[in-house]
This record gives C-alpha cells, structure tokens and sequence, in this order.
C-alpha cells in the first residue's frame, strides 16, 4: 500500500509527531533553519522554499525530539533543502545544515538543484536523495537521468495528466526509483520548477498579487476583438482557489485536494503520496492523513462518490478549480 | 568578446510577419520600427529602442543566426515544415539557425524525439537550444551536435528587487560572487556546446563555464509560466477551464498584460509566460563582459500585431 507522506511545521512537537504517526503517517518532511544560516540571512531567504519562521524548525533540540519520536513510531524523517538555487556563499552552510541533520538522525534529503543533489550525494553516497516536485522531472528520459546521479525518489511536479503519471511512475519503476505525487493542499499557480521569484519578499506570494489592485496597478491589456472581461473573472476565481493560506469551504484542506485521484495514483504505481503541511497545525494535518487513509483504505465501489462523501462538502467539488488532479477529476 | 547577435522570434507568428521582423533588423531599418513603436504600449517602445541601439552602436556585432521556437510552452514545439521554413531563410540570408525547445513532458516527447531525429540528421548546422534536463541528456545521446543549455535550466532567482535584496543581505558583490557551478557542471555532464542566460548577475558565472559560449539574452528576463494556460482556454466552458491538455488556438498571443508597481520591475504577460525587462535595470553596457560571446535578441514577445497602447 501506498506510504503517506506528511509536511511538518517548525512548531510540530514530539507529541505531535506521535499523534501523525497514529492516524497513518509514515513519513515526515521538514525544514531545519538553524542559527548558522538565520543569523546571516534571516528567514526571507530561506534554504528550503518555505520563507516564514513558522515553517521550519530553528532549534537543533526540538528538531532532535520530534526525529527521535518519528523513529520510535517506525517513521522516517526527510529534509528539505530544495531551494531552486543556492550561492557560493550559501552553499556551504546548506552542507552544514545536511551535516548537522544527518547527526540528528535524518533519512532523506529533498533537492531541487541538480548541483546540490550532486554535492550532497558526494558528500554521503548512503543517504536516499528525493528529487523535489521542484526539481522539474517532465518526462521518463529526466528519470532516467536523475536514477543514473543516484537519486531514489521522484516527487512528480503537481501538474501532470494522468497519462503523464502512469509513464513517469513506470520509467521510475524500471531504475527502481519510488515515486511520490502530491494528494492535498498548496497547489501552485505557475510550475514550482520555473517559479523564479522568491517567496520571501512580498508579504504573499508575486502569483497571488497579481490581481491585487493594492499592490499592482494593471495597464495596457491588448486584446483583439474578443471581450474577455468573464474570463478574467473566472481565471481570478481559479487562481483564488489555489492558494492555500486562504480557507476553503471544508476547513482543513488547505487549498486542493487529490482524494478522488488517489486510487488512480496507487494503480498508476505511485509509492508515497504526499500531503503538504510545513506551516500548518498539527490538527488539521490529523485531518487530511484521516481522510487520505480512509480512501486509501476504501476497495468498495463508487470510489468517487465515497470521497466526496470523506470530503463531506459537496460545494467543494462543485466547481471543479479545487481538484487537484482536474483531468482525473470524478 | 561578442561574435554575433541571434535573432530570436517566437512562434505563432506567421510567415510572412517573421521575415519582415527579419527584414526589419536585418537591414535596421529604424524608420519602420519607429512607426511601429508609436503604436506599442511605452514598455515595448523602450525595449525595442534599446534593442536597435545595441545592434547599431555596438561594435563589431552582427545578425549571424535566426532562432525559432519558445523556451516556455509545450504547445510551441516547431513543425517539421516550420523548421524547413527556417533552414531555408537561413540558407537563403547566409546564417545559422537555431531552435530552441521547451519543457518536454512526456506527452509530448513523440514531437520532441522527431526534432531531435531532424536535427541529428541534418546536414545544416541547427543549433539545439533545450530547456529540460530529460530532453538535454536524450539529444546529446541521440547524436545531436550542437546543444545549448537553455536559460531555464539555471534556476537563479529573478526579479531585480529580490535579488538587490537578497545579494544586499549576504553581502555579495553583484559583479564578483552570485554564482552558481551549474553551466561548468552541466557542461561536465553533458557535452554542450553553449550556455544561454538572461539575467544581470548571472554574468560572473561565466568563467566557470569551461569551453561553453556563452549567449545573454535580451531585454526580457523570465519571472515564471505554468502548465496551466489561463489564456488557451477562452473558448471552454466555465467547468473545462483552467485545465492541463486545454486545446491550443494560440489566443495568449492577442493578450498583453502589465503590472505596475513602484518598486518592482513590471512583470508583463504574453504568451502564457511572465517576464521583465532588463531595460528598467539600466542599459546593455553589461554585454560586454569577456566572457559573453552572444547576444539573443529575443523579439518573440514584442506585440507587433497588438494595435491598442
């Protein structure tokens, strides 16, 4: 059966890692911001994608209590470190950081830079690299390519059709790569792999301000002839709905959920599925792992109607723009 | 040193459009592209001023290669006859051409491989510009003889203010150390013979990019794009929208939008793809650096055919 795969926030405890690893985690990912890299470049540049304190952890103690209660329930631990680009001057601590999780008793690491996935895996040839869903693996030759560097696992980028995940997830399985897709919250308006400005530098996110009129002014729209006034209306309305930080109908998604794919990911071969969580309570995340595992667990029929009945919001399937999957969308 | 400019026209421009921008900065023929100016919303103006001052006043620059296709858009892949179309306007104007590839999903990778299989075949010189490290490592395997490692393969930040910011915070010479290994790495990897980037401080990573050239491109530097076409699907139903595999009627060419902000560059959006112009971070003087031995000018977003300012 497929493995869930949970994002922690920095402020998770032990306990909180207990309670996730009980409802059906099996594995965390986290960010680690200690002093060594917040000191000289705060928290807006982050080494891991995830610019707010909040979102990683910031005490070597803490993160030791929460890896060490992961174990104890027979989960393992990732660290992320998949900012799309690191300098000559951050690169080493990023080792730093790498080194000092590895002490900690870290299992993987998530990259999505191919220099850092190189350096890293010199670094500890034993320890399990994870290609970021940022790194940016379109196609079975990228696959390919990432096995041959020595990476074991392929996050798949959040857009991908369905036909496009069963090729991916069988050129993995033919490198004996695993392969993780995302199930749950924080769906990206533009592709994470070529999403260039930083999420530290505006109070939300450049995608998200767009159609902010606070923030910018927008001018010139060249069209022809065509009136295109209920489009925009409804492409402001999609691109509010992928945004987690806003709250949806149910509550506790977070933005999008995959629940109605997960049974077409589980047949395509997907290994891990992967439910976003740095940044958000350790209430909700028991929430989303209930209800993942629930239609994980599910071989009755009418599977669809079974999650939405999981969902238990039927407006929120309504529109369509919360489907995380729109192509495989029930 | 500079040896030549690339001359870089989108797709979805028709024939006879794409000759005439040619034409137009093949022969400099500034009297008709400041007519066209007139009618281009000022960031266009500007950016197409600055363009004809670097092909006019710098010295011993040349038009020396025409490039087609899109760095952004799966759908933009060229046809077979579009690539003839350019070999022959190559062979006719005494240039080079090159091509340049998106992001190559896997549905899409039939389209690519006929590409590559043209291109690996030919007798003509085409430059291979990829974007996609699948794509880079199968053309180099498939006998493709000049690849290019495309500019979003080095995922530096973008946008001035963020990086201003970030460079200020560690302390960092803007000409001296924001550098990443990438280029030399890639270049250690993978045999390519070119490393193209569009980005300002990008520049001091050059030296270590081995026996690469090295192409800038100009003015736009790329902010983001996404599978997700907002344009392409206009004509679907409201439920249909917003989709992956929605149907191309190449509508995001009619569209223009720009932002404005006091502090920021305007991000503008054309063609499903959000960029910047380096014109707002000062002039092209920066070209210049040793170790750049091409220009492209990237002229596929400019709106030739857009009539409202």
């Amino acid at each position: 059966m497929s493995k869930i795969v949970v994002g922690l926030a920095g402020t998770a405890s032990a306990e909180d890692a207990s309670i996730l690893i009980e409802e059906g985690a099996s594995e965390f990912y986290i960010g680690y911001i200690p002093s060594l890299w917040s000191d000289r470049f705060g928290f807006a540049t982050s080494p891991n994608r995830r610019s707010w304190r909040g979102a990683s952890f910031t005490e070597r103690a803490s993160l030791q209590r929460v890896v060490t209660a992961a174990k104890k329930g027979g989960a393992s631990v990732s660290l992320t470190l998949n900012e799309l680009q690191y300098t000559t001057t951050t690169r080493p601590i990023v080792h730093q950081i790498f080194e000092e999780s590895l002490q900690i008793g870290i299992d993987n690491v998530i990259v999505s830079e191919p220099t850092v996935c190189m350096e890293l895996h010199e670094l500890h040839p034993d320890v399990p690299i994870i290609a970021s869903g940022d790194f940016g693996v379109y196609n079975c030759s990228a696959v390919s390519c990432l096995a041959d560097w020595g990476i074991r696992r392929v996050i798949l980028p959040r857009y991908l059709t369905g036909g496009e995940i069963r090729a991916l997830c069988g050129a993995a399985n033919a490198r004996t790569l695993d392969t993780e897709a995302f199930v749950m919250s924080e769906r990206c308006t533009f592709e994470g792999a070529f999403c260039f400005p930083s999420h530290g530098y505006l109070e939300r996110h450049l995608c998200n301000e767009l159609h902010n009129p606070t923030v910018f002014n927008r001018v010139n729209i060249c069209v022809d002839s065509r009136d295109l006034s209920e489009h925009e209306r409804q492409h402001r309305a999609w691109q509010s709905h992928v945004f987690a930080d806003k709250p949806d109908e149910t509550g506790w998604i977070g933005g999008e959920c995959g629940l109605c794919a997960i049974r077409f990911l589980v047949n395509a071969g997907v290994h891990y599925l992967k439910i976003v969580g740095r940044g958000v309570d350790c209430s909700v995340l028991v929430r989303r792992i209930q209800a993942a595992r629930r239609v994980l667990c599910y071989s009755g029929a009418d599977f669809e109607s079974y999650c939405r009945e999981v969902l238990g919001v039927p407006e929120f399937c309504a529109s369509g723009y919360r489907c995380y999957y729109r192509d495989l969308q029930c | 040193m500079l040896s030549g400019i690339t001359l870089a026209l989108g797709l979805g421009v028709p024939k006879y459009r794409l000759v005439r921008d040619w034409d137009v900065f093949l022969h400099d023929s500034l009297s008709e592209a400041a007519d066209k100016s007139k009618a281009m919303p000022p960031i266009f103006a500007e950016a197409t001023s600055r363009l004809f001052e670097l092909v006019k006043h710098t010295p011993g620059v040349h038009v020396s290669a025409i490039r087609i296709g899109s760095p952004h858009c799966e759908r933009e892949l060229p046809s077979p006859s579009s690539i003839d179309e350019s070999v022959d306007l190559a062979r006719n104007t005494g240039v080079e051409i090159s091509i340049e590839l998106p992001v190559i999903p896997q549905s899409g990778w039939n389209r690519y491989a006929k590409i590559v299989d043209f291109v690996a075949h030919t007798e003509s010189g085409i430059q291979l510009v990829l974007n996609d490290i699948g794509a880079l490592a199968h053309a180099v395997s498939a006998g493709v003889k000049w690849t290019s490692a495309g500019r979003l393969l080095w995922k530096q930040k973008r946008l001035a203010r963020f990086l201003m910011s970030e460079l200020e915070l560690l302390g960092q010479d803007v000409n001296a150390e924001y550098q990443t290994f990438e280029p030399c790495q890639c270049a250690t990897e993978f045999p390519v013979r070119s490393v193209e980037l569009d980005l300002l401080p990008q520049g001091v990573l050059l030296g270590g990019a081995g026996e690469s050239t090295i192409y800038w491109h100009v003015p736009w530097c790329v902010v983001t794009f996404g599978r997700i076409c907002h344009i392409g699907s206009v004509a679907s139903s409201a439920d249909s929208k917003f989709r992956l595999a929605t149907r191309c009627r190449h509508e995001c060419g009619d569209l223009v939008e720009i932002y404005e902000n006091d502090s920021w560059p305007r991000p503008l959006v054309r063609y499903g793809k959000m960029v910047y112009c380096l014109c707002e971070m000062g002039d092209f003087g920066w070209i210049e650096h040793p170790a750049t031995s091409g220009v492209v000018l990237d002229v596929g977003i400019m709106p030739w055919s857009c009539t409202g300012a």
